[in-house]
């Protein structure tokens, strides 16, 4: 995942948080389909290279920030180039009036290099950055300030999402911070690397295009020649056995050495009589030392730097929780188990109209019809016959296992009303209609008929609840009889 | 590929089997009613996985008039190999007319290829008749089992399962309303018994059910996690120009601040419910004999019942600022003689102590943080204004109620099966409290993870809210086991 990528997936991830799953889900297979990607980063580069391909332009802002911090290395490289081109120049300007100090060349070239880099390599070894984060924190205090009103005046409608897009970097900062000073250290190392390349070209073409006398001199009495030859073939020792030329001869310290005072070369005499080849031998050892303690440790760190930014761009967001789950999302099977198309609403059931009792009796005689099995019995009969007044004459089956037609003109005879037995929990379905049906086709169409529904399923007999009565009068309200009543079992045994 | 296993989910009417088809197609949207003759079609549900249907569920219209049916099928002797025939006849014979017309819906499908999953209602007695359906599946030759499915308290389960035993060689309990995830599973996994050869379509359904079942589980995690972040970092300002109007404001500011949290919460309620594909599930407002997680966020009897004990209260805070008072004593290398461990412990102890039972954060008189909010008030003062702040909200137990709340109402909707219709059922579903009984160490690593985002509430980091949700995952997975994907598979 290059860094790009990485923006480009907080844009995507700051733009779902508030979609509903399945949606994104849905959205996100049909982006992938026909894909097999491999491995968590492959899963979601192809998530993003799917989603740019139909994305609004400025939806996806990696490429363009990827761009500008290129741009920001390049400009840094090529003030690093001028800057060091310009350094080099200054301090070899040689006019003919006094030779080129080496001490200066070694403590601007050399010295001060080595001790950034000491510095810098202290920076990732202990946490000396937080000795600096009052100031920093003053620093952040200032921008979160600022931010809001200079985002309210840049685009008044959207300060509140501005101001949330800023509360949501931060936020995910603590994800990214150890890629920061690798980023940090990899533009910084490219302004060091051209820095050194400016200064070696600089350096390069004073000695190749002019002449250049070097010196050294010191104040101190006993750094005689001997000590400072001892110290230049020390730094000279990394290249020693590759460039021998480069490592400075005790002879040519000891011809070199410059006295300002007297305005000449110690060992050489006085003024022009120096042998321009010997003092200008330095040059070799200077371009080593520029290159190996110069641009060698920054070419070192600026490879380290890339290297790491890479490898930790590569890692870091597939830890994120949230990352985790796109990866899930994506790459895990997708399951529907829903109907293709919604149900179609229900039709409208009529309600039924309040079906009365029949109210007959008083001394007659009724049948009894059982529904499906109701457990009959004396209880039964008794129960029905007080709430009916009326002695049961007949008690009959129905629509029990093996259904036989019944003669009910016969069954029945002259009993009325006829009292169909059904349970509360069978429904008033087909198979009941075409009883009553039946019932009311044989005893022609005023005989009344009473539906009593029942509940027996705990053992004893007693009233159905309100809600099953209620649905066997609407079942019963398809025949639109008004001869049929439907009640519960008022008065049970 | 072969076409895909079918189920007929078949029974008489009023028995359950859109149910049973709404729980296992986890679909919200079929029709469920206690008046019989709901389902009137037959109706599809494929379960499919990356776009592949691996098995599909029918549910179809109930027997009717069975008896009758059987009866048309007896006329004719007919011998044994010639019954699927003979049912497939009765179809033909009745086609155009209006009679068995849920019979021939609910044999077409059977016919077709169809297994038979055979419902009744295990809940209400069994009845002789019941066996003119039985025999007609019979008829149709087809592999079949049965499920014993429970619509309301009694249980006749054992009567049934003797009558089932003689016509299907599969019976099973299956309480659509109840079930858990793990039978369900289990039930699934039964299928694989009615026909070998559509063993490795029902086996890919069930892992990618499993999985699909964790990523859920995950997805909540993540939106509790996020509540308790939001919640824990919410801040609102005000300022008043107007002295006279100081008390009005603040009181509105304090009601605005909670009336957000009530929001929010609710917010992440509705999203859970989402995530778990109900749309329906609605905070009732019954007045009485609610559960503690559906009163208010802020009622007294959610915070009495809900989050850590005062006494747990008082020792974390206590370990916290002994914690903070230790990195002290550590800087000067001990020289305070442990003076720092024992102030800290005591500040944080005292401090947990009072906050112990107040319930609403309360707003104040602040600027903004650091130097810039120092010259802003600096400015106001001169001005005669006066601003005020309410949040993060302080009180010890506020994330331990708000986390006891969300996985309450987690466990509700994770158990809630797709048959149910309207709020959860008070009672049924309500427990008492979660989090006072996480183990010292779980509770030790929220309150820390609590107390980091409080510290930056502007600017949480995203690495602690990460934890934090990895925290809420390791606990919603205790509350929601979901079996192994490796073993969902097999047996």
């Amino acid at each position: 995942m290059t860094l790009a990528d990485l923006i480009d997936l907080e844009a995507q991830l700051a733009r779902d948080r508030d979609a509903p799953p399945g949606a994104l889900e849905e959205r996100d297979r049909a982006l992938l389909a026909g894909h097999s990607p491999r491995g968590r980063a492959d899963v979601l580069s192809r998530w993003l290279a799917a989603l740019r391909d139909g994305a609004l332009a400025g939806a996806f802002p990696g490429r363009t920030v990827a761009r500008a911090l290129s741009a920001v290395r390049l400009a840094l490289g090529a003030l690093g180039l001028v800057l060091g081109w310009a350094a080099a120049t200054a301090v070899l300007a040689y006019t003919g009036a006094q030779p080129v100090n080496v001490w200066d060349f070694l403590l601007a070239f050399v010295g001060v290099q080595l001790v950034l880099l000491a510095l810098l390599l202290g920076a990732f070894l202990f946490p000396i950055a937080t000795l600096g984060a009052p100031f920093v924190g003053l620093l952040r205090e200032a921008v979160a300030w600022a931010y809001p009103r200079l985002a309210a005046r840049a685009s008044p409608g959207r300060a509140a999402e501005w101001e949330a897009l800023w509360h949501r970097l931060r936020s995910r900062r603590s994800l990214y911070h150890h890629v920061e000073p690798w980023l940090l250290l990899g533009a910084t190392q490219t302004f060091g690397v051209l820095f050194n390349v400016g200064a070696l070209l600089a350096c390069l073409r004073l000695v190749a295009f002019s002449d250049v006398a070097f010196a050294w001199s010191t104040t101190l009495v006993d750094l005689d020649a001997r000590t400072f030859h001892a110290l230049v073939s020390a730094l000279a020792r990394p290249w020693a056995a590759l460039w021998p030329d480069a490592v400075p001869s005790l002879a040519l310290v000891e011809a070199t050495r410059y006295s300002r005072l007297e305005g000449a070369y110690l060992v050489a005499g006085g003024g022009r009589a120096a042998d321009p080849a010997l003092v200008g031998g330095w040059w070799r050892f200077l371009v080593a030392a520029l290159a190996t303690y110069g641009l060698l440790p920054r070419a070192l760190a600026l490879a380290v730097a890339r290297l790491r930014t890479a490898r930790l761009l590569a890692r870091a967001p597939l830890d994120d929780a949230e990352v985790g789950r796109v990866v899930r999302r994506l790459s895990e099977p997708f399951v529907e188990t829903r109907a293709l198309a919604p149900e179609p609403p229900p039709e409208r059931v009529r309600r039924a109209a309040s079906a009365e009792s029949p109210g007959v009796g008083s001394g007659g005689r009724c049948a009894i019809v059982l529904w499906r099995e109701v457990p009959g019995g004396a209880a039964l009969e008794t129960a029905v016959a007080r709430q009916l007044r009326s002695a049961v004459a007949s008690v009959h089956a129905a629509g029990g296992r093996d259904d036989a037609e019944t003669a009910w003109a016969d069954a029945v005879d002259a009993a009325e009303p006829v009292v169909i037995v059904a349970e509360g929990f069978e429904a008033p379905d087909k198979a009941a209609l075409r009883l009553l049906r039946a019932l009311r086709t044989a005893l022609g169409p005023r005989r009344h008929l009473v539906v009593v529904v029942v509940d027996a399923s705990a053992g004893a007999l007693r009233g159905a609840d309100d809600a099953q009565v209620r649905i066997w009068r609407d079942g019963v309200a398809r025949l639109e009889d008004p001869y049929v009543a439907v009640e519960p079992l008022r008065e049970p045994p | 590929m072969s076409e895909a296993p079918r189920f007929a989910v078949v029974g008489r009417v009023n028995k359950g089997k859109s149910s049973i088809v709404a729980t296992l197609a986890e679909d919200e949207s079929v029709r469920i009613d206690a008046r019989p003759g709901t389902t009137t079609d037959v109706r599809e549900y494929p379960v499919r996985v990356d776009g592949r249907t691996l098995f599909v569920l029918v549910d179809t219209p109930g027997f009717e008039d069975a008896a009758r049916a059987l009866e048309w099928l007896r006329a004719r002797a007919v011998s044994a190999a010639e019954r699927p025939a003979r049912v497939a006849e009765l179809v033909r014979a009745f086609e155009g007319t209006g009679e068995l017309v849920e019979e021939r819906r609910l044999l077409a499908p059977i016919l077709a290829g169809a297994s038979v999953l055979y419902v009744v209602d295990g809940a209400h007695p069994y009845r002789p008749n019941y066996e003119a359906e039985m025999e007609i599946l019979r008829w149709t030759g087809r592999p079949g089992m049965a499920l014993v499915n429970r619509i309301g308290e009694s249980d006749h389960g054992a009567e049934w399962h003797r009558a089932l035993d003689r016509y299907f060689e599969i019976v099973r309990d299956f309480d659509a309303f109840a079930v858990t995830f793990e039978e369900r599973v289990r039930l699934l996994a039964t299928f694989r018994e009615l026909r070998p050869d559509w063993r490795p379509a029902i086996d890919e359904a069930i892992v990618a059910l499993v999985a699909q079942r964790q990523r859920r589980r995950d997805e909540a995690a993540a939106i509790v996690a996020e509540l308790l972040c939001d919640a824990l970092t919410h801040t609102e300002e005000l300022a008043v120009e107007d002295e006279a109007a100081v008390e009005a404001q603040r009181d509105r500011l304090e009601r605005s601040f909670h009336d957000w949290l009530r929001a929010r919460e609710e917010r992440a309620r509705r999203e859970v419910a989402a995530v778990y594909g109900h749309r329906e599930v609605h905070v009732q407002d019954a007045a009485l004999a609610r559960p503690v997680f559906r009163e208010d966020l802020f009622a007294e009897e959610a915070w009495r019942t809900l989050g850590l004990s005062p006494a747990q209260l008082v020792a974390a805070g206590t370990l916290a600022g002994a914690a903070i008072g230790g990195a002290v004593d550590a800087v000067v290398g001990g020289a305070s003689i442990f003076a720092g461990t024992v102030l800290g412990g005591l500040v944080g102890g005292g401090s947990a102590l009072y906050g112990v039972g107040r319930r609403f954060a309360r707003a104040r008189s602040v600027g903004a943080p650091g130097l810039p909010g120092l010259l802003l008030d600096v400015q106001r003062y001169w001005a005669g204004a006066r601003r005020f702040r309410i949040g993060p909200h302080a009180q010890p137990n506020f994330p331990w109620v708000l986390l006891d709340r969300a996985l309450l109402h987690y466990d509700v909707v994770a158990r809630r099966t797709h048959a149910r219709r309207g709020p959860p059922a008070p009672g049924a579903d309500a427990r008492a409290g979660l989090v006072a009984g996480f183990a010292r160490d779980e509770r030790r690593g929220l309150e820390d993870l609590f107390r980091r985002l409080r510290r930056d509430p502007h600017d949480p980091p995203r690495a602690v809210r990460d934890a934090v949700e990895r925290a809420i995952a390791r606990i919603l997975r205790r509350i929601d086991p979901v079996p192994e994907r490796e073993s969902a598979g097999g047996e």
